[in-house]
């Protein structure tokens, strides 16, 4: 067995069981029913009514294209992905499973990397089928564009990664699975919001919140089909730094 | 000296501070990895893909095109102020830099790229008021400060002793405005445009004043065509003058009834290679636009005719019905001295989409649609042959279920008229009728081998003893024809002729008759539209609701009320069947993959639980 394979031993087992037990809870199958319900209906009726340009709804606008839905994804992500990775560590911890967690011979980085590639799965599996579902009917009423769909759903899962690998390292700091969803949503929501500000600050501190900001990253290329190398570097370090500070809380907790 | 034996020290718990300071470390400098990483990327990584059908995002061919035909250095002065206190005019300035920065990397060597900040520098400010530049006031941005600044934004561009300036530079379209800059500073001069037929500005007339108001000019399309080239009518045809040297395309609009030396000296404008576009419609047939006063002659039997019928151009005197591409449109009619507004749906108003128009020729590819209003089909190729050397392709087309409909003598907007006509229609033949086509290669002159056709001498000077002989068939030359001038007009409060597509066909046309297709590719990186079905107006149309109905009996009006009611229903039906199917079966498939799950989850505990069962 290579270093590598060694570091990497138990990645997957960890994943499966939480996929596991995520899907013989009812809470998964709640929200992404609720998920696959409500981005539709929001993108069918209501439209997107926030910053400057408020754009209308599927029936009013008009037009065959997602744009709207997936202008819905980083403010709904920011609600949905604290909620499904609130228990990661907070439930663990609850239940008194998180001492034995730690004491299995695999790498906290492994665990950390199992408990975040569940949580992605399962928060694309979701949006997946919503803009799956949306995007069949959209098809049917007009020519849609499949190929900006499928850039859309690329980087979604770009998003879905950075969003998860935050939430589950808010979820590791928290003691609570409450606080670990209102510290996720409040941390995933001020990251959505950081272009709001970009007309009340100065030009400097704007350009670099929009730099900072993941709704720019995906709304501003692959929401629009266009996938960018450089949004793929934001989203992969902001990943990485997620996973690595969920990685060190945990450490921390172990040489306590 | 007893010596003591050595103990080792005990292995080190690391200290909770030092944990925690390791972490934070850890922490901060992966922040700053990660800032720096994001920042690097920005700036240095411009790899990207667009994947999206229109190709919107990326640096279109078009504009690779020109900016491969500059041969000397061009010079590019970006006035910007360094610093903007507005966060959102900072952005639009950040992504005009990015993607002027992108377009220049294309070829970096041959450009010289200056940024000058107006703000700082007295000089730069002079250079940037020279060249008409005027600076944005805004807001101080910034929490807590008052006050205006002034925001520059513009570029100059530079190309051997001519310059181009970009004063209002737009993110969603400054590659366009970009690369036409650079496309007018490379062209030596301004394309010329020769504009004979109807006048660019109809005057009122005192007796149909309101009508008058509704009609056309030209001014849209002139404006438009002005911007790339100079237009002029062409005076003195008639009396021997030739068409100008420096006319390049010649705009035949409506043409009335011309002199047979006119003719004459468009013929001889077509053989010395000038391009020629004809929209024929009939002026005693455009039931839109009465002007039987105007041109009394009928453009059958005309000199136009029989030039355009040597060259096997022929245009039907009737017009094209087409129910499949019909055009709403408002209609005004009197009842009891007042206007009555209603909308029919018309079906000699027919918007041609995309699938009616050539996508293999420039001028039409990438349209979303043109409006033609009472067109004339032109002849079949096998009923009026082109001659040999001339090839024709068609331009644009009508839909395959399109009738001929003789002229009516006024226009039809009763719809229980429209709906009779409908009905005597269908006895005849339904077929896809040509509207536009393009003829090229050399045209033989009917003069070849006569005299030219005598002038107007109105002043009885006689005629010139070295007139040159007619030209024929001597440079190739390209003649686009169209059944109908209306597509060219202003828009109409009336709701025909809204689209933009006239207006991009006609300059499209220029560009692409005067070899500039690169201006082509460049105005249709617009996003295609890609419209809804229209549940309603398929169930009004399934349910007989043909149009509104202006003189409606009231059992009429009742019916029509009544079956309004049910295509509004049967359209809500259909949308909610639309929405909620897909959101249904992804609910049902993982409601079923639930299931299964757990179903199997089950049953593997259960034999679990019924072997542990019996050990203990």
């Amino acid at each position: 067995m290579s270093a590598r394979s060694r570091a990497f031993a138990g990645v997957l087992p960890f994943a499966r069981r939480e996929l596991r037990s995520a899907f013989e809870s009812p809470v998964a199958y709640v929200a992404i029913g609720l998920f696959v319900l409500v981005l539709p209906a929001l993108f069918f009726f209501l439209g997107y009514p926030v910053g400057r340009t408020p754009l209308p709804g599927l029936w009013e606008g008009g037009q065959a294209s997602l744009i709207v839905l997936f202008h819905w994804l980083p403010l709904l992500l920011a609600l949905v992905v604290p909620a499904l990775s609130m228990g990661a560590w907070a439930e663990e911890r609850r239940a008194g499973t998180e001492e034995l967690l730690l004491t299995y011979p695999v790498r906290t980085g492994a665990v950390v990397l199992g408990k975040f590639l569940a949580t992605w799965t399962l928060t694309m599996l979701m949006v997946s089928l919503a803009v799956l579902s949306a995007a069949v009917t959209v098809g049917f009423l007009g020519d849609l564009d499949w190929n900006t769909v499928i850039a859309g759903l690329i980087g979604a899962a770009w998003l879905c990664a950075g969003y998860a690998s935050v939430a589950l390292f808010l979820s590791a700091v928290s003691s609570e699975q409450l606080v670990a969803f209102l510290l996720g949503a409040l941390a995933l929501g001020l990251l959505w919001a950081l272009p709001l500000l970009v007309r009340v600050l100065p030009g400097g501190a704007a350009g670099a919140l929009e730099a900072a900001s993941p709704t720019t990253h995906f709304l501003g290329s692959a929401a629009r089909g266009v996938l960018d190398l450089s949004d793929l570097v934001y989203f992969v370090l902001l990943t990485a730094l997620g996973l690595v500070a969920n990685t060190l809380a945990v450490e921390r907790r172990r040489w306590r | 000296m007893e010596m003591k034996p050595r103990t080792p020290a005990p292995l080190a718990h690391p200290g909770r501070r030092v944990l925690r300071f390791n972490a934070a470390l850890t922490l901060g400098l992966l922040l700053l990895i990660a800032v720096l990483g994001n920042v690097l990327a920005s700036r240095h990584l411009g790899q990207r893909v667009d994947l999206s059908a229109d190709q919107l995002n990326a640096i279109s061919d078009a504009t690779r095109r020109v900016v491969d035909r500059v041969e000397d250095r061009l010079t590019v002065r970006l006035f910007a102020n360094q610093e903007v206190e507005d966060g959102r005019l900072a952005l639009r300035g950040a992504r005009i830099r990015a993607q002027l920065e992108e377009i220049l990397g294309l070829r970096p060597e041959i450009f010289d790229f200056q940024v000058l900040d107006p703000s700082r520098s007295s000089e730069a400010r002079r250079q940037a008021r020279e060249s008409r530049l005027q600076p944005q006031r805004a807001g101080r941005g910034g929490l807590g400060q008052g006050g205006e600044e002034e925001v520059w934004l513009g570029l100059v561009l530079g190309y051997r002793g001519r310059t181009e300036v970009i004063s209002t530079p737009e993110p969603w379209r400054f590659e366009v405005q970009v690369a036409s800059a650079m496309h007018a500073l490379l062209s030596d001069r301004k394309i010329g445009i020769g504009w004979i037929g109807e006048p660019f500005e109809v005057a009122p007339d005192s007796e149909n004043a309101a009508l008058e108001r509704w009609e056309s000019t030209f001014s849209v399309i002139r404006g438009a065509l002005s911007r790339r080239a100079r237009i002029a009518q062409l005076p003195g045809l008639a009396t021997g003058n030739p068409v100008p040297d420096d006319v390049d395309v010649i705009f035949m609009v409506r043409p009335g009834a011309l002199h047979e030396r006119e003719v004459y000296a468009i013929d001889q404008f077509v053989q010395r290679g000038g391009r020629l576009v004809v929209c024929l419609d009939d002026p005693d047939y455009n039931l839109a636009y009465p002007r039987a006063d105007v041109a009394p002659e009928d453009f059958q039997g005309s000199p136009l005719a029989e030039l355009l019928g040597s060259w096997g151009i022929q245009v039907a005197a009737k017009h094209v019905w087409d129910d499949a591409w019909k055009t709403d449109r408002i209609t005004l009619t009197a009842v009891g001295g007042q206007l009555r507004q209603g909308v029919i749906s018309d079906p000699l108003v027919i918007t041609v989409p995309p699938e009616g128009l050539a996508t293999d020729l420039p001028p039409t590819r990438g349209l979303p649609g043109v409006a033609f209003a009472w067109a004339h089909p032109l002849f079949p190729e096998e009923l009026a042959p082109t001659p040999p050397g001339v090839q024709r392709t068609d331009l644009a087309w009508s839909s395959e279920g399109a009738y001929l409909t003789d002229v009516a003598p006024r226009l039809t907007t009763d719809p229980r008229e429209l709906r009779s006509l409908r009905a005597a229609l269908r006895n005849g033949r339904a077929g896809r009728r040509t509207l536009a086509a393009v003829f090229n290669g050399l045209f033989p002159s009917p003069w070849a081998g006569k005299e030219a056709p005598a002038p107007l001498d109105p002043l009885g000077l006689g005629r010139a003893e070295d007139e040159p002989a007619p030209l024929s068939a001597v440079n190739t030359s390209q003649v686009v024809v169209f059944g109908d001038a209306d597509w060219l007009r202003d828009p109409r409060p009336d709701g025909t002729f809204v689209q933009a597509g006239g207006g991009v066909l006609a300059v499209n046309l220029v560009d692409w008759l005067t070899l500039d297709e690169d201006l082509i590719g460049l105005r249709s990186r617009a996003p295609r539209l890609r419209p809804l079905r229209d549940f309603v107006a398929e169930e009004e149309e399934a349910l007989g609701l043909f149009e509104e109905d202006v003189y409606p009996t009231e059992a009429e009006r009742i019916e029509a009320s009544r079956k309004g009611d049910l295509a509004r229903r049967r359209a809500r039906r259909q949308q909610w069947l639309t929405m909620l199917a897909p959101a249904l079966s992804a609910l049902v498939i993982v409601a079923l993959f639930g299931a299964l799950w757990n179903g199997l989850a089950r049953r593997r505990a259960e034999p679990a639980g019924e072997s542990g069962g019996e050990r203990s």
